[in-house]
């Protein structure tokens, strides 16, 4: 056979198999939703020359051209005004127990409306919600939900709380805001469950409005807020200290990953600067990492290691530590720091028994922090 | 031709024909263990198969193109090709400390950009030359290129056969690929005796020898900052074992197939299905055993199970790492243990099952696509009682159900429908999906009071934490949407399933894989499949 040959001969033969190959593609069809975008003017940015916006909701300032969006996807600057695109768009709402947050000192055994829109002003490896968070409103469905409509929901299902949750509230700021007023104004409380990664002034405004932040604190080197979460250390830092010494209830979290953020060394530190800057007072949750996004063949974290987290934290003298994610540990449970009695036991994200009177130890009289009622 | 001269002559022809069987030897052997390792470095699917076959083809064909422009000689040919021994052994290196060089965590989701890019690069360093090596054979053989491809094949064949039948049970990748090239060492040095042929055999013999030593150790270093205390090259895939704090997490390339102790896992893939009916006697449990499903499947009174697992190493290295409480369940009486392929195996049994509980990966490969087609379903049917029910796990998202991961489930649901009247998929991180002849319900009250009847104490599927998981709420949303639109039967040769999934992962990256894919839907069959052959053909055609 020659090279000409042996060429037209696996011509011929490639394409007889290929005419016989079935037809997977010609059965799949494509699908696409477009959500409709709201077109409300955002709050905190300054106006530039030549039609640019420098945005100051978050520590990354995005200085933007006309036509332009944030890193978070969800603000946009058309033709020198900065607007948010999800204003009344949410794109998830589930009455979820309180404690799913998680909140243990505030309303326990209550529920939380719970909502969410597109969009996020960080990039977590681990992101559980990234469907939603490191996409563009326009990628997810959305339902029109205003401000005015919310507080409705929320007698609808039994919840005394509406929480922000489940991708940023910060970016957006402006219906989380004004459905803070609404609810407020209609004897609900609004509850905060942020990776703290705000500016301090609308973090201020915010304060006046809402009843209890939860923070997320994804780590604490600068490194791994770098590698893994694509923020900034400092910020966040700076929010947990702020919540801390104003009105509204604070709770920490800390989602512990096996081998990135669970050094016992930082561990100690975190404990210590959150006992001296937030106070032994504020509750500190330790978290079981699931794998989960783009490290998600990485191992989840053993229970020992969640343990070694709550008892440092102890021995450094916060009064509040707790273990997250393994239902039936007894990490879950609040203990008296003065009879070290269970004032508030549970399992899982049930309560199964508060012993508090007033706010107080049913046993020995200690004050428990909390918003209780 | 001064080694080769005498080629022809009182050898049997042996020495003209030698280099042209390595070729295929050494190309086949080589293409075989680079997919095994580059399918524990890119998730194990077939498209990265695709991508590493494609390139390899693509490298290949240039080597030869470019060959003949080159001035080399047949003479070359074994420097040549100890050459590109030196060269694969490099490749195989970078390919195991590929994340490194992407600047992410061993096991870390890259996306496919990054598997083309190295697919492209390290096939260019091994395919390339032994390209230019068909050239060189061909003019060895005085331009009979039908016979460097009889040769050439005939070296390939042998490759595979000594490969599946003698390495790859015995050793690892990169054993196995050290062997092949001290082997192709030898052979070059005993028949082709080229110049300094003691220097290219100790050359080639020491590379294959510290890289066969190399291995654990690399692997180890690799896998940093994680534990990883075994690995293990079998059959099925490259097996690991990490530690981390008391806890033990086995891989199988690259992608975690269970940790220990994971009581989430093992609960929730068990006992929605077998909380339906009041005393499930006969139960099957394919893959999961070793991870607690054994053990959650014998908390029910008057159970008998049968766990078929495919890959005896799983049991042998479980019960060398894994705690004694971990492995009682497996010791128990009760419990028959059967190694074997899951689908095989229920093909073959005569027995009829109260719950068939499928503890499997999501069909994230073809391969595994197989245990959720259309035909695996009936196959499934047929082996249930009149009201047995069928039990799978897939990941999902608890909080948003976006469109890729809707039309994802929206397959499952739809391919069980067609076997199965009664279908319901319970919401959470994982959707664990049931199916039965008879009605199903999860109802939170219902299964509560049924874990009290039976007295069974969990931690996740517990009265605790089933009503905020099963929350009307979060029914109805899932509910609603694998119900949104008909979606598309998966079937064994049609595995829509594996496609959905692959454009749902594909998501996941900010890069242009899921646009890729979804053009690729839309793109009429001829233009994907048919089109790229024509072309191809007239280009040869015009070469010729």
């Amino acid at each position: 056979m020659k090279r000409r040959d042996f060429f037209k001969s696996a011509a011929g033969a490639g394409l007889v198999i290929g005419a016989g190959l079935p037809s997977l593609c010609s059965r799949l069809s494509a699908y696409g939703e477009k959500g409709v975008l709201s077109h409300v003017e955002a709050r905190y940015y300054k106006k530039l020359p030549d039609r640019e916006i420098e945005c100051e909701l978050c520590p990354r300032a995005c200085r933007l051209g006309d036509k332009e969006r944030g890193y978070c996807g969800v603000r946009e600057n058309q033709g020198g005004t900065y607007y948010t695109l999800v204003y009344g768009k949410a794109c998830s709402l589930n009455a979820d127990p309180i404690e799913k947050k998680p909140f243990f000192h505030f309303l326990p055994g209550t529920k939380a409306l719970s909502l969410a829109t597109a969009g996020c002003n960080l990039n977590c490896k681990f992101c559980q919600n990234w469907e939603i968070s490191q996409v563009r409103p326009e990628q997810v469905e959305n339902v029109d939900l205003p401000p005015r409509v919310i507080p409705a929901q929320a007698e609808r299902y039994d919840c005394p709380s509406i929480a922000y949750t489940y991708t940023e509230p910060t970016v957006f700021y402006e219906y989380m805001y004004d459905t803070a007023v609404e609810a407020r104004r209609q004897g609900l409380r609004s509850v905060v469950v942020t990776a703290g990664h705000i500016k301090p002034e609308p973090l201020k405004d915010l304060i006046g409005v809402v009843d209890a932040i939860k923070v997320d604190l994804k780590g604490y080197t600068q490194d791994f807020y770098a590698n893994y979460v694509r923020g900034e250390l400092k910020t966040v830092l700076e929010t947990i200290r702020t919540v801390a010494k104003s009105k509204v209830w604070l709770e920490i979290v800390y989602l512990v990953i096996p081998t990135l953020n669970d050094s016992a060394e930082d561990i100690r530190k975190m404990a210590q600067w959150v006992k001296n800057e937030a106070g032994d007072r504020v509750p500190l949750h330790f978290s079981r990492f699931q794998p989960l996004y783009l490290i998600k063949n990485l191992p989840p974290t053993p229970v020992s290691t969640l343990e070694m987290a709550r008892d440092t934290a102890l021995a450094e003298g916060l009064g509040f530590v707790y273990i997250g994610n393994i239902p039936g540990h007894p990490g879950e449970n609040t203990y008296c720091t003065n009879c070290k009695k269970t004032v508030i036991q549970r399992t899982g994200f049930m309560v199964d028994e508060i012993r508090l009177k007033g706010g107080k130890c049913q046993f020995c009289g200690t004050p428990v922090p909390g918003i209780w009622a | 031709m001064p080694v080769l001269r005498d080629a022809r002559a009182g050898d049997l022809g042996l020495r003209a024909r030698l280099p042209a069987f390595l070729l295929g030897f050494l190309a086949t052997s080589f293409q075989i263990f680079l997919l095994r390792e580059f399918a524990v470095h890119f998730y194990g699917n077939e498209m990265t198969f695709g991508f590493v076959l494609g390139a390899w083809l693509l490298w290949g064909g240039i080597g030869s193109l470019v060959g003949p422009r080159l001035r080399l000689r047949p003479d070359h040919l074994p420097g040549f090709y100890t050459a590109t021994i030196g060269l694969y052994f490099s490749c195989l290196v970078l390919l195991r400390f590929s994340h490194r060089l992407l600047g992410t965590l061993p096991g870390e989701l890259t996306g496919l950009v990054p598997a083309l890019l190295f697919s492209l690069g390290l096939s260019m360093f091994v395919s390339f030359p032994l390209g230019v090596a068909f050239v060189l054979n061909a003019a060895l053989l005085h331009g009979d290129a039908p016979r460097v491809y009889l040769l050439e094949s005939l070296g390939a064949a042998a490759a595979g056969l000594s490969v599946y039948l003698l390495l790859i049970p015995h050793f690892s990748n990169w054993q196995g690929a050290a062997l092949v090239s001290a082997a192709v060492g030898f052979a070059i040095f005993l028949v082709l005796r080229p110049a300094k042929a003691w220097l290219l055999f100790l050359a080639t013999a020491a590379a294959a020898a510290l890289f066969a030593a190399a291995d654990f150790p690399a692997l180890r270093s690799a896998w940093k900052p994680f534990n990883l205390v075994h690995a293990e090259d079998t059959p099925y895939g490259k097996l690991q074992v990490l530690k981390t704090g008391e806890q033990y997490s086995f891989y199988s390339n690259g992608l975690p197939v269970f940790s220990y102790p994971n009581t989430e896992a093992a609960e929730e893939s068990v006992h929605f299905a077998l909380l339906q009916r009041e005393g499930p006697k006969d139960i099957l449990l394919i893959g999961g055993g070793v991870s607690g499903g054994c053990a959650e499947c014998l908390k029910y009174p008057g159970t008998t199970l049968e766990y078929v697992e495919i890959d005896p190493a799983i049991i042998r290295l479980a019960e060398r790492y894994l705690p004694l409480p971990g492995l009682a369940a497996l010791r128990d009486s009760r419990v028959r243990v059967f190694f074997e392929d899951g689908r095989a195996f229920l093909g073959r049994t005569s027995k009829t099952y109260d719950a068939v509980i499928l503890s499997l990966p999501e069909p994230a490969t073809a391969q595994i696509n197989r245990f959720y087609t259309r035909e695996f379903f009936a196959e499934v049917r047929r082996k249930l009682s009149p009201d047995g029910v069928l039990s799978f796990v897939v990941p999902s998202s608890e909080n948003y159900i976006s469109g890729d991961l809707e039309r994802f489930l929206q397959t499952l649901e739809t391919t069980l429908s067609a076997v199965f009247p009664e279908v319901l998929a319970v919401p959470g991180e994982n959707n664990v999906f049931l199916a039965s002849a008879s009605p199903l319900s999860i109802d939170p009250g219902r299964l509560v009071a049924a874990l009290k009847r039976l007295g069974i104490r969990n931690r996740f599927v517990s009265p605790e934490m089933l009503p905020a998981r099963l929350a009307p709420l979060r029914v109805d949303y899932l509910s609603q949407k694998i119900r949104a639109r008909p979606g598309l039967v998966n079937r064994d040769l049609i595995p829509v399933s594996y496609y959905f999934h692959s454009v749902l992962w594909a998501a996941q990256f900010k890069g242009v894989e899921s646009a890729a894919l979804r053009i690729f839907a839309r793109v009429p069959a001829f233009w994907l499949l048919d089109f790229p052959l024509v072309l191809a053909g007239l280009a040869l055609a015009l070469m010729a």
